[in-house]
């Protein structure tokens, strides 16, 4: 085990404390109303403070540190231009629109704007959606709990060859993992018997005896040679293996019922004030990995001269805009025109798990404030989680996952008791964006699908009972997503690629809708269904043709630009050709126009 | 057999459409391709520039907020514009 007593003691506080907390705050839940939007009655500073922990979550801890690990800063777009900016044009300029409708989700607002197609097509997407996201989530909180706890089941290779471990790790499951090297038999044998290995895999060029095989606890052995790996011999022997003695399910499972549980005490009011605590816990455990790390190496400038001296693999590392043609998955044109100008508006102005919190807001002003206040907040967070993926690089540059690089950065650092205080900040992280997704989507279903089309005229303490039965049946759901999200490279690109399917089209319609009065409902509902048809036939066609139809990895930030744009077109083109919808219907709904 | 015909003819239209899709995005890409860097960073900060330029005027209906539980009007223009200026300065050093 990595984690000392001290560390479990401080661990075992927090989460004590912070679901004992979240459930004396939700004691006074009596409707749905409270429940879904905590009474309308959240300060700005606690919004503030919510939207930017919910955000960084630990999917942001584990993924853009790893990305950051492989590409450096130019993860950085993520939080400086992908929302400051937007989180000020928001406060100004949509965030008013929809508080003052007193609406309880965006489809809601696009149902009172448009019609009730469009609310239910977009309910349905978000419906969808977060439950998958939330499986994400949990998937990477469970990846890096194991790597903290040491939990995942590991692979024994005897070679002389540092290379065979690589390709032996591409060769298998490199996620479920962990790899364990040594080079002389002896040396084997002793780790098999310290580290309980679930199979060993023995180069055929060491000296090796078929009597050896007795010290080796009894576990599978591979004798192999390198021109053998391939995937299929990879995936053959580990059928092999033993079978380990934790599997990352249990940690997903464990994670899921426990947050599930505090969710559902919890609502709105809980999640948000819970974010307060998790926010000071989750910025100040990873600014001190930050300060912690650059310390450690000897200060800023030996930092800088460590990542600088690895030559042409971080020539880029320190830098924000990266050429077109860039082997990342983050060009400056993708960046700008992708990220910049469509997903992060997309993120959060139309948003459901983000924008809910604001529409709680118990005034305009607190409203507006709150996401001001948020975007300040913001400059500071790729300090606290791109920074130290690069600083992992500078411990450690030959790391097989770079998903792993944040754990294994915070292993080698931090002292006990210090260890103890990040993973705190983890769990924060996990819990924020947890929380958020469950609470959103439970409120999704119950007001856009269950009240409006099964039971629409119920007292709110039935909404109540329905929002829960929601937050229990999707935590479950998640659950079951997250054994399938082993599958991907980079868990920050999964979820990206996930919502650049219809975070363009939703934008289009909202910004359209917000500030074009000639928009109509038949015209958002073709740019809708057109926009999200059209991303998923690009990312088919990328996928699909002999040559890829975009020349980066992942194309997410393309996919949302041309979603974007067509679905920007349709509704154009088609709200021209269709009845402008009546004056007082838009009255309040459209920028400056009471 | 079946399934060898189905991946045949995903990938012949992929193809098709990728080629079709192609022609346009290549043009465009060869358009990027030909902006300097020190250009394309201009970009960003003419992006950041334009949003505070825009923040800078707002009516004061829009900025100056009252807070109903101190009574106080509160100016929420200079903390836009500040985080504004941040991003700025930081997308220069970078």
């Amino acid at each position: 085990m990595v984690l000392g007593t001290i560390d479990y003691v401080i661990i075992i506080i927090y989460l004590v404390g912070t679901v004992v907390f979240g459930a004396y705050i939700g004691r006074k839940i009596k409707s749905g109303k409270d429940y879904f939007l905590a009474g309308r009655s959240l300060p700005w500073w606690a919004i503030g403070m919510s939207l930017v922990v919910s955000d960084i979550g630990a999917i942001d801890m584990v993924g853009i540190a790893g990305s950051a690990y492989l590409y450096g800063i130019v993860l950085g777009n993520y939080d400086w231009l992908g929302s400051v900016p937007v989180m000020i044009i928001a406060a100004f300029l949509f965030i008013p629109m929809f508080w003052k409708k007193k609406v309880s989700t965006i489809p809601e607002w696009l149902g009172a704007r448009y019609n009730s197609s469009v609310q239910t097509t977009s309910a349905l997407i978000w419906g969808i959606y977060m439950p998958i996201n939330l499986g994400i989530i949990l998937y990477a909180s469970a990846a890096m709990l194991n790597v903290l706890l040491d939990l995942n089941p590991k692979v024994l290779i005897l070679s002389e060859d540092k290379v065979i471990i690589q390709k032996i790790a591409r060769s298998t499951d490199a996620k479920k993992y962990d790899f364990i090297y040594a080079n002389t038999i002896n040396q084997g044998i002793e780790l098999s018997k310290n580290r309980n290995p679930i199979i060993a895999f023995i180069d055929n060029n060491l000296s090796f005896e078929s009597n050896d095989k007795d010290l080796f606890s009894d576990i599978p052995i591979v004798i192999f040679s390198e021109d053998e790996i391939s995937s299929s011999w990879g995936a053959m022997n580990m059928n092999r293996a033993r079978e380990p003695d934790w599997d990352i399910f249990y940690s997903i499972l464990i994670m899921g019922v426990v947050i599930g549980i505090y969710t559902f005490l919890g609502g709105l009011r809980a999640v948000v004030y819970t974010d307060v605590i998790q926010c000071i816990v989750m910025l100040g455990g990873s600014l001190f990995v930050l300060f912690f790390g650059i310390f450690k190496l000897g200060g800023i400038s030996e930092f800088v001269g460590i990542i600088s001296s690895m030559g042409e693999r971080t020539k880029d590392h320190f830098s924000l805009v990266l050429p077109v043609d860039t082997k990342t998955p983050h060009p400056w044109s993708g960046i700008l025109f992708g990220l910049g100008f469509v997903l992060a508006n997309a993120y959060w102005i139309g948003n459901q798990s983000i924008v809910q919190r604001s529409l709680g807001a118990r005034s305009m002003a607190d409203a507006k404030a709150s996401y001001i206040f948020g975007a300040l907040l913001k400059i500071l967070i790729p300090f606290a989680m791109v920074v130290p993926g690069i600083i992992s690089l500078a411990y450690n540059p030959n790391i097989a996952d770079a998903d792993k690089a944040m754990a294994t950065l915070i292993k080698e650092i931090m002292p006990t008791g210090l260890l103890g205080i990040f993973f705190a900040a983890f769990l924060a992280g996990l819990m924020s964006s947890v929380d958020s997704f469950l609470n959103s989507a439970a409120t999704v279903w119950t007001t856009d699908i269950y009240k409006k089309y099964f039971r629409p005229n119920r007292d709110d303490t039935h909404y109540l009972f329905v929002g829960r039965s929601f937050t229990i049946v999707f935590i479950f759901v998640a659950i079951f997503v997250a054994q399938f999200a082993t599958g991907f490279e980079s868990i920050y690109d999964l979820a990206q690629t996930l919502l650049s399917f219809f975070q363009g089209p939703s934008l289009a319609i909202i910004i359209l809708g917000v500030l074009w009065k000639r928009a109509t409902g038949t015209g958002a509902l073709v740019g809708l269904i057109g926009g999200i048809s059209f991303s998923a036939l690009l990312m088919w066609v990328h996928s699909n043709a002999t040559i890829p139809l975009f020349q980066v990895s992942e194309p997410f930030l393309y996919v949302a630009l041309w979603s974007f744009i067509l679905s920007i077109a349709l509704t154009v083109i088609v709200s021209i050709y269709t009845k402008q919808e009546p004056d007082e219907k838009l009255r309040g709904m459209v920028y400056r126009y009471d | 057999m079946i399934d060898i015909l189905t991946i045949h003819i995903s990938v012949s239209i992929a193809d098709i459409i990728s080629n079709f899709l192609g022609i346009p995005g290549q043009f465009i890409r060869d358009i990027l391709l030909s902006i300097n860097l020190h250009i394309a960073k201009s970009l960003f900060i003419i992006y950041f520039l334009s949003i505070t330029y825009w923040v800078y005027n707002l009516p004061k209906s829009e900025v100056i907020l009252n807070n109903k539980n101190s009574g106080k009007d509160i100016n929420l223009k200079p903390f836009a514009i500040s985080a504004m200026v941040m991003i700025i300065i930081i997308y220069l050093v970078f």
